[in-house]
């Protein structure tokens, strides 16, 4: 599915079951979870529900895969994203922590999964998995190897 | 990179064979399966003066047949001394630790599946100068998936002996054996990074790594086809709930015809040495006093090893550092987090035990209020006194069907009861002296693995002498003087009437202050000797009903119902799941926080409630049956 936003506010989405172009209202919804971005067609009615991380990864996640090098906090990845750990934001004796268990400069750090609610999350780093919640994988830097393909 | 070589060791710990040799090793490592695999039985426990750290020290021949003490260290990731663990494993190995002779050698033990972050604590320990070995264990799980490590050129780059291992299979263990008999010398090895800079340390493991031809195993695919199960976003929380109410459900079926079995054999053996013994005072101790104290404890024990055979499984096998992960979230909402979850379950057999087991939390302030609510956790203690009040005023209806009865529904509200007294202590305690920034929530996920019965077997029985010893020296000093309280003063050479005695007395002193709860003085009397242990208000009102001749043919539920009105019954089972009843948690309390301050705040805090709630309970229920 692809999608325009135009200065009006109004967007163009491509509607999924004629393959045209149609104008819709956009309207963000915030709930506990998620934002979304819920889209309603004034003449056909249909109703299209984005969230807008997949939108931000479709818009962002293309241009990881260009610069291959773009930074970004550990909690910002996406599950199955690879990343290179460039520094520890963090107070010494938790750094030194992260370091004992592989959180290394220089390493490769995988998201492996999430846990129920998306908090706390499994990384993967040098053969180890270590669970950690956001607020920490929040002030580690990494750089990006590659990014999923939307939809992923 | 600078480098520097290592200076030699004393002559004289190369020149005789080791008498002391430590054990050191990362978490996760399979240190302590290696370890109970070596030395077996032949252990025992203790603490380090001074500090809350245990140890163990174990025996073990080497190939001459000369025994050798293994220290068994905490399990320390680098030797930084930061945290407690570390800074008992850094002393002990500098000889620093009183009481405690310098270990001749040292044996680490490192995860082969984990080579490079584990080489980091290897680089450390060579660089303290002491004859080591290396062993690289869990190597059955490197060879089934496609892991290598070239072990010669491994030793070549530490200077020391390395030998691959598997502490579940035996593999290799007479490396370590060769090693305790050789006497080899400090080791040499190439090089050495600058011990003090973590990252240069890494880059140096991962160096050493490649020189010897490293290839890290693959993850077992059955781990990520578990974990796409135990931690899926709607089925793993649903696991877990299932999980933590299939151990209740196991301790409890398979607990109590266990129980049951010990009662009726303590209580056979009392009535025989009833029939052996003369008639008099000293029948009397020892049966009412001895036999009784000792049986409280011992009929307890069923149901706390099964819960640490339960745990002990979740554990080895991997879930237990799931479950954390799934509860997390819940716990995070309280302001504790997924580590406390493992010492509250704990807490569900016995307060004991998982304050003990706080010790995984590394966050001082999580720590105490861990510890500080563990205790209102259900414990097995209060089981048989809820089960008794229960019995005595609640006909058992079926509820829902053949699953819940009106008994068990009770039981469930006051598991419930205790939960939320929890949860609220928690959030004050953390809103308030105990606010702190969140404390980081690192958890290491090991591979899920088979439980070794072994192991399980080794830690079973230490836990349950820890029990027995902690729990049972408390309860048998208190109820000897429980028997001399009622017992005296002596009337004619004979023992008083239940009426005159001394525990009479203090029942009746405390009777003012009880009354408004519905108590009268033969329930305070239960309250004052349950300050030892919960469970001894049933022993306590049992004696106390036994010589007294006006209830003399009822049981003992009959007795309650004629000391206790239905408030007063709430108001006791409110009572005993909010009041710190129990002298050993206080004692292993004060132990783990090293200061009275704590099990002092403790103790005010949870009669202060308890008494409240009781008293709130006894008007509630009044007024509801008019």
């Amino acid at each position: 599915m692809r999608n325009r936003a135009n200065r009006r506010g109004e967007a163009w989405a491509k509607c999924p079951i004629e393959g045209r172009f149609i104008r819709v209202f956009p309207i963000v919804r915030m709930s506990q979870a998620r934002v979304t971005l819920v889209v309603v067609t004034p003449r056909e009615g249909v109703r299209i529900e984005l969230e807008l991380k997949m939108i931000f990864n479709f818009i962002f996640g293309r241009k990881h895969h260009r610069h291959t090098n773009a930074r970004a906090a550990l909690a910002d990845l996406e599950v199955g994203q690879r990343a290179i750990v460039r520094e520890l934001e963090l107070d010494h004796p938790v750094a030194e922590h992260l370091m004992n268990l592989g959180f290394v400069p220089g390493l490769e750090v995988s998201v492996e999964r999430s846990g129920p609610g998306g908090d706390p999350r499994v990384y993967r780093v040098e053969g180890t998995e270590i669970a950690m919640r956001r607020e920490l994988s929040r002030h580690i830097q990494v750089s990006l190897v590659g990014a999923p393909a939307f939809g992923d | 990179m600078t480098c520097h070589s290592v200076a030699r060791p004393d002559d004289q710990a190369v020149a005789t064979a080791y008498r002391t040799v430590a054990v050191v090793g990362p978490p996760n490592s399979g240190k302590t399966t290696l370890y109970n695999r070596l030395t077996g039985l032949r252990q025992k426990v203790g603490n380090f003066p001074g500090v809350t750290v245990e140890h163990h020290i174990g025996y073990v021949r080497d190939q001459m047949g000369e025994e050798v003490a293994l220290i068994d260290l905490p399990g320390i990731y680098s030797l930084t001394p930061k945290s407690e663990d570390e800074r008992v494993a850094v002393e002990v190995l500098q000889g620093k630790m009183p009481a405690m002779p310098r270990p001749d050698a040292v044996i680490v033990v490192l995860n082969s599946n984990n080579l490079n972050s584990h080489l980091v604590l290897a680089a450390r320990v060579i660089a303290l100068g002491l004859p080591t070995l290396v062993l690289l264990n869990m190597a059955d799980e490197l060879h089934r998936q496609n892991g290598a490590v070239d072990v010669l050129t491994l030793a070549r780059e530490l200077g020391t002996p390395v030998a691959l291992v598997s502490a579940t299979t035996g593999f290799g263990l007479e490396a370590v054996t060769n090693f305790l008999a050789s006497s080899s010398p400090a080791p040499e090895p190439l090089e050495l990074p600058v011990i003090g800079n973590t990252r240069s340390v890494r880059e140096w493991a991962v160096r050493v790594g490649e020189n010897a031809n490293y290839r890290r195993p693959a993850t077992p695919l059955w781990t990520k086809r578990l974990d796409n199960v135990f931690l899926h976003r709607t089925l793993g929380p649903i696991i877990f709930l299932a999980v933590v109410i299939a151990v209740f459900q196991m301790i409890f079926v398979a607990g109590k015809p266990l129980q049951d079995v010990i009662q009726g054999f303590l209580d056979s053996t009392g009535a025989w040495i009833g029939q052996t013994l003369p008639d008099g005072l000293l029948r009397s101790m020892l049966i009412n006093g001895v036999w009784k104290g000792v049986g409280s404890v011992v009929v307890f024990l069923p149901q706390i090893l099964l819960l640490f055979l339960v745990i002990g499984i979740l554990e080895d096998s991997g879930y237990l550092a799931r479950a954390a992960v799934i509860a997390d979230r819940t716990m995070s909402r309280v302001g504790l987090n997924g580590k406390s979850f493992i010492p509250l379950l704990s807490a569900y057999a016995c307060a004991v035990p998982a304050i003990m087991a706080t010790r995984t939390i590394e966050s001082k302030r999580d720590r105490i209020a861990t510890i500080l609510i563990a205790p209102f956790m259900t414990c097995s203690a209060r089981l048989p006194v809820y089960t008794m009040v229960i019995a005595a005023f609640l006909p058992g209806r079926p509820l829902l069907g053949p699953f819940l009865n009106t008994r068990a529904a009770a039981m469930l509200g006051l598991y419930v009861l205790g939960f939320l007294m929890a949860v609220v202590t928690a959030r004050v305690l953390k809103s308030t002296i105990l606010r702190s920034k969140d404390a980081p929530f690192i958890l290491e996920m090991p591979p899920y693995r088979w439980p070794q019965a072994s192991s399980l077997a080794l830690r079973l029985v230490d836990r349950g002498k820890a029990f027995l010893y902690r729990a049972g020296t408390v309860i048998m000093v208190v109820s000897l003087l429980l028997w001399a309280a009622t017992n005296f003063p002596l009337h004619n050479g004979q023992p008083p009437a239940i009426q005159d005695s001394v525990v009479a007395s203090v029942g009746r002193a405390i009777e003012p202050v009880i009354r408004p709860l519905g108590f009268d003085w033969k329930i305070g009397v239960g309250l004052v000797t349950s300050l030892a242990a919960r469970e001894v208000i049933i022993a306590t009102l049992g004696t106390i009903n036994g010589i007294d001749a006006s209830v003399h043919e009822f049981d003992l539920q009959t007795a309650l119902r004629h000391e206790l009105s239905l408030p007063g019954a709430v108001a006791l089972l409110v009572f005993f799941a909010f009041a710190m009843q129990c002298m050993s948690t206080l004692a292993v309390v004060r132990r783990e926080t090293n200061s009275w301050k704590w099990p002092a705040a403790q103790f005010a805090y949870m009669t202060v409630v308890a008494y409240f709630c009781a008293f709130a309970a006894y008007r509630i229920t009044e007024h509801f049956i008019g």
